[in-house]
């Protein structure tokens, strides 16, 4: 029996549907972009249950998931961080099919690739568009600094209290629609943050049954790249570079043992996301950044064996600084063997 | 462990096969497919509808001011970090320049001036482009930019970048 249990939400980033998120949503996203997806993971235990894509229990070779997102769009928050509804009439929406992939390399070491197929519905000011597209791709490798499992029913001295401790790197590839696209008439087409970006992450994860506590940390390189169109509209060609990302998720669950040996875990989480200014050929576009705080609450059912993992999250977006109010639903499925 | 990476290559291949080569190696060559811009043409005089029931032409706020900018908003997050640069740099340094937001996406006066009223601008021109006349003849979407002289000369047609890229052009008016 696998004596792990596994919970996350795998969904790749991908930036706002109406270029809120791209430029910072160039933002996107966002693009948003959106932009980090708010991580949600729960008393994984043993070396398997962290967010930022998707990562194998301890002792197992593979894992695939399977999830569907929708991302609700209600305002923004301006410059000053004041709230600001969106036009009348107006109803934004991001569905994601996200499919993942994750295989272990060695003991301690393993990788994942993840990407989406995203759809936009949007009726913004009486305005009705639909679009569906590919979205980022992840690929991520993790090194588990730990070589047994640290999940624990009872502390028993100092040795007990070791946390379970995960290095990663992830490399987004451009592979959505981004303004900069061939393929795109107007921000609500936007599906990817059309950029290169690098994130350095780290993962802190402790489980006491029935507790279990996590911090994850990410910074993100975005590289520069050249762009000669926007939106459809050639342009004089310019390097653009978003800025760095930080991002910090504190996370929280409790695990209750069913009487077929299911376990079903609950997770709160708080993530706080940061983005520097952007650059256009090397120069500081002051005050281009953003920030955006969010709580995120998830279940989990794990099945007897521990290979079968249903999961329900939702996220809701409560402050922020240049970047939309948004509100995520996900329903997601994990199979490990 | 072979069968895994044969997967995580069908998985990649189907990602890079799908159409998305111009994202994935991006160029800085000038471009000659797509909309074209109109930077350095004559344009025709423009009618533009403001949400104060005021009509007006670019011919008429051209004798008042040295040029005029337009400013393609949907109301956005970037659109208002943009207007509030428009407002607190350009507007201040240059105002003998006419700034007009145009508002591409409520398609009603009405709605555009709700929106207008609720970002807080009501001390500018906003164009509600109903008919979606400035939006087909400018290609407008977020945050396209153009700046028009006296001469109805169009000196600068991008997407909004910084605001000293528009200083920079609003010099050589």
């Amino acid at each position: 029996m696998n004596p792990t249990q596994q919970v996350d939400m795998p969904t790749p980033e991908v930036p706002a549907n109406h270029g809120y998120g791209v430029g910072f949503f160039s933002t996107f996203i966002i693009l948003c972009f959106t932009f980090f997806s708010p991580l949600v993971s729960a008393a994984s235990c043993c070396g398997g249950g962290a967010s930022s894509g998707i990562i194998l229990p301890k002792f197992n070779d593979a894992m695939w998931d399977l999830s569907a997102s929708q991302e609700r769009y209600d305002g923004f928050w301006t410059e000053s961080g004041r709230y600001q509804p969106d036009p009348k009439d107006s109803e934004l929406l991001q569905r994601r099919l996200s499919i993942s992939y994750a295989y272990r390399l060695a003991d301690q070491w393993q990788m994942n690739v993840a990407s989406a197929l995203v759809d936009n519905q949007n009726r913004y000011s009486g305005e009705d568009s639909s679009v569906q597209a590919i979205g980022d791709t992840q690929v991520s490798v993790w090194y588990e600094a730990f070589e047994k499992v640290t999940c624990v029913y009872r502390i028993n001295g100092w040795e007990s209290l070791e946390p379970s401790v995960y290095f990663g790197a992830s490399l987004t590839l451009p592979t959505g629609v981004s303004p900069y696209s061939d393929r795109v008439d107007s921000s609500f087409d936007i599906t990817g943050l059309g950029f290169y970006r690098l994130d350095a992450n780290m993962i802190i994860e402790k489980t006491v049954y029935p507790f279990s506590l996590s911090w994850q940390g990410k910074y993100g390189y975005t590289f520069e790249r050249p762009v000669n169109q926007e939106y459809g509209l050639a342009t004089q060609p310019y390097n653009k570079q978003l800025g760095d990302r930080r991002a910090s998720t504190f996370s929280g669950a409790y695990t209750w043992f069913l009487p077929n040996l299911a376990m079903l875990t609950m997770t709160l989480s708080h993530t706080q996301l940061k983005e520097a200014d952007a650059k256009y050929n090397g120069v500081t576009d002051v005050g281009s950044g953003l920030e955006k705080i969010s709580y995120a609450t998830a279940l989990a059912y794990s099945n007897a064996v521990r290979d079968w993992i249903f999961k329900l999250s939702f996220t809701q977006a409560e402050e922020g600084k240049k970047i939309p109010k948004t509100q995520i639903l996900n329903l997601g499925i994990s199979h490990v063997y | 462990m072979s069968t895994n990476f044969t997967l995580i290559l069908l998985f990649t291949s189907m990602i890079f096969l799908s159409g998305c080569e111009e994202d994935l190696m991006p160029s800085n060559d000038p471009i000659h497919h797509g909309i074209s811009s109109k930077e350095g043409e004559v344009i025709d005089d423009l009618s533009f509808a403001f949400t104060n029931d005021y009509s007006d032409t670019l011919s008429n706020r051209l004798t008042a001011h040295d040029g005029v900018i337009l400013y393609f908003t949907m109301w956005c997050p970037v659109c208002d970090s943009h207007m509030s640069q428009l407002r607190s740099r350009i507007q201040t340094q240059y105002p003998d320049v006419d700034i007009i937001f145009v508002d591409y996406i409520s398609k009603s006066v009405a709605y555009a001036k709700d929106a207008q009223q609720a970002l807080g601008y009501t001390d500018f021109p906003v164009a509600a482009d109903v008919n979606d006349t400035l939006e087909n003849y400018f290609n407008g979407t977020m945050a396209t930019t153009v700046i028009i002289d006296k001469n109805f000369v169009v000196r600068f047609h991008q997407v909004f970048k910084t605001s000293d890229e528009i200083i920079g052009v609003l010099n050589t008016l």
